[in-house]
């Protein structure tokens, strides 16, 4: 699976191989500004916030804080089954034409209320 | 340029040792951010996006002193996040103004007045307080996302400096920016009494909510000339004349973005204060692990092509000013004449 065209990961679960690679879905989770699930190689999930990753052949590492905020903590590149972006995108859907158009009502909304 | 003359001959001997000692690379200000949680949502800010477990988290005090010593810069920012929500700012301050480290700290001033009437801090020449306002009161309440907050933030200005405290503003200026108004502002706040005004283009930050209305490097220079061409004598700046000279396209300089590493609860950041690009786990990793010919205007990165902020390019200006005679010179007369 492709990364998603809309640019939001949110809800996004690729499957490794099926055209994304394990370095780019690790980079993409790198990159989210939301917790992730990681399914483990040899078991088990984390919920978490992917903090860095060094893809570097001698290192291939990735750090993480726990739902706790608990961490850094290290897991190796080779026990990352999947990823799952299952936290909401904290940097989506609060941008500044929003806060405008908010401004805007309010105006209009105080304007209404003198005009009353 | 009104920085206190104990502090640029401290920034100016330790340029000149660093030089000395051939040291190619070397940090000028510490970028401490001990959390990255804030009070409020800027458009602009690409900084506090991030899930509540990250939010919450405090750097120790231990952990933010073993940083700057490691790093050795003579000047220690603590931007965030809003450094005064941190459980621990007092007692950060007191080490490092005991270790005679020049400390601004970064702060939207929502809470400053309090923490100042619970007597948080003690006034020394090595703390100021660098109060972020973005224009006058309309600009600003409009940049910060809320209204009231000038009102709030020049009431904490009024009480920082009746009670002794060194206070300068930090402004960040976007494409939307009226040149006048600006000049207004400047004026304003000399009125008010802040030691120096600090100014710098936004960046655009990947995860900033305001993509819209960040400058490029002409209309940088466009802007920067139309406000400062005509400088007043009375406005006093607390940044190096060559770097306002480079805003307004009058001097050409490369990014050092070595220069004011940062430091935050995921370690320190690479490359810069603005590219998010990983982190290394000491300052030695970070500089030498990082090959830093990827950045700057001339690596042709697009990232850094439009970026003329202060955190990369006010540490080249320094190093001009205090290693050229020629840029010694050019400061020298911008300071005395006033004019840039």
């Amino acid at each position: 699976m492709p990364l998603p065209p809309d640019g939001s990961l949110e809800g996004w679960a690729p499957a490794i191989g099926d055209g994304v690679s394990l370095d780019e879905v690790i980079d993409a989770a790198f990159d989210y500004r939301g917790n992730v699930t990681l399914d483990k190689a040899d078991g088990g999930s984390i919920v978490c916030y992917v903090s860095n990753r060094d893809p570097r052949p001698y290192r291939r590492v990735l750090q993480y804080f726990d739902e706790s905020g608990e961490g850094p903590f290290d897991l190796a590149y080779a026990n990352v089954a999947a990823i799952r972006f299952t936290g909401k995108d904290t940097a989506a859907g609060n941008s500044y034409e929003d806060y405008q158009r908010r401004k805007a009502k309010e105006r209009a909304r105080e304007g209404g209320a003198q005009q009353a | 340029m009104s920085v206190p003359a104990s502090q640029a001959w401290t920034v100016a001997t330790y340029v000149v040792k660093q030089r000395i000692k051939n040291r190619k690379r070397y940090p000028l200000v510490l970028m401490l951010e001990p959390l990255l949680r804030c009070n409020l949502a800027c458009a602009g800010c690409g900084k506090i996006q991030y899930p509540a477990q990250v939010l919450r988290k405090n750097m120790s005090v231990a952990q933010a002193l073993e940083a700057v010593e490691e790093c050795g810069a003579p000047v220690i920012s603590i931007p965030g996040g809003e450094p005064l929500l941190y459980p621990h700012i007092g007692e950060l301050v007191d080490e490092l103004v005991r270790r005679k480290k020049y400390v601004y700290v970064c702060t939207n001033a929502l809470l400053l007045k309090q923490k100042l009437e619970e007597g948080l801090f003690e006034p020394s020449k090595y703390l100021s307080f660098s109060v972020h306002m973005d224009g006058l009161r309309e600009e600003h309440d409009e940049a910060v996302c809320r209204d009231g907050v000038y009102d709030i933030a020049l009431d904490g200005i009024r009480e920082a400096l009746a009670r002794g405290f060194r206070v300068t503003t930090n402004t960040t200026l976007f494409d939307n920016t009226d040149p006048l108004r600006v000049r207004d502002f400047f004026d304003e706040m000399m009125d008010v009494g802040v030691e120096g005004m600090m100014v710098s283009p936004g960046y655009s930050y990947a995860k900033a909510p305001d993509q819209d209305h960040f400058l490029e490097r002409e209309k940088t220079n466009r802007l920067f000339s139309q406000i400062l061409s005509n400088k007043k004598r009375g406005w006093r700046f607390n940044q190096s004349p060559l770097f306002l000279r480079f805003l307004m396209g009058k001097e050409d300089f490369e990014c050092t973005p070595w220069g004011n590493p940062l430091y935050t609860i995921f370690g320190w950041q690479r490359p810069c204060y603005l590219l998010q690009e990983g982190y290394a786990s000491s300052f030695q990793e970070l500089m030498d692990d990082t090959d830093w010919s990827r950045y700057g205007k001339e690596s042709g990165n697009p990232a850094c092509q439009d970026c003329m902020v202060h955190s990369g390019h006010e540490p080249t200006a320094i190093h001009a000013t205090f290693t050229t005679w020629r840029g010694f010179k050019r400061a020298a007369v911008s300071t005395i004449g006033g004019k840039l």
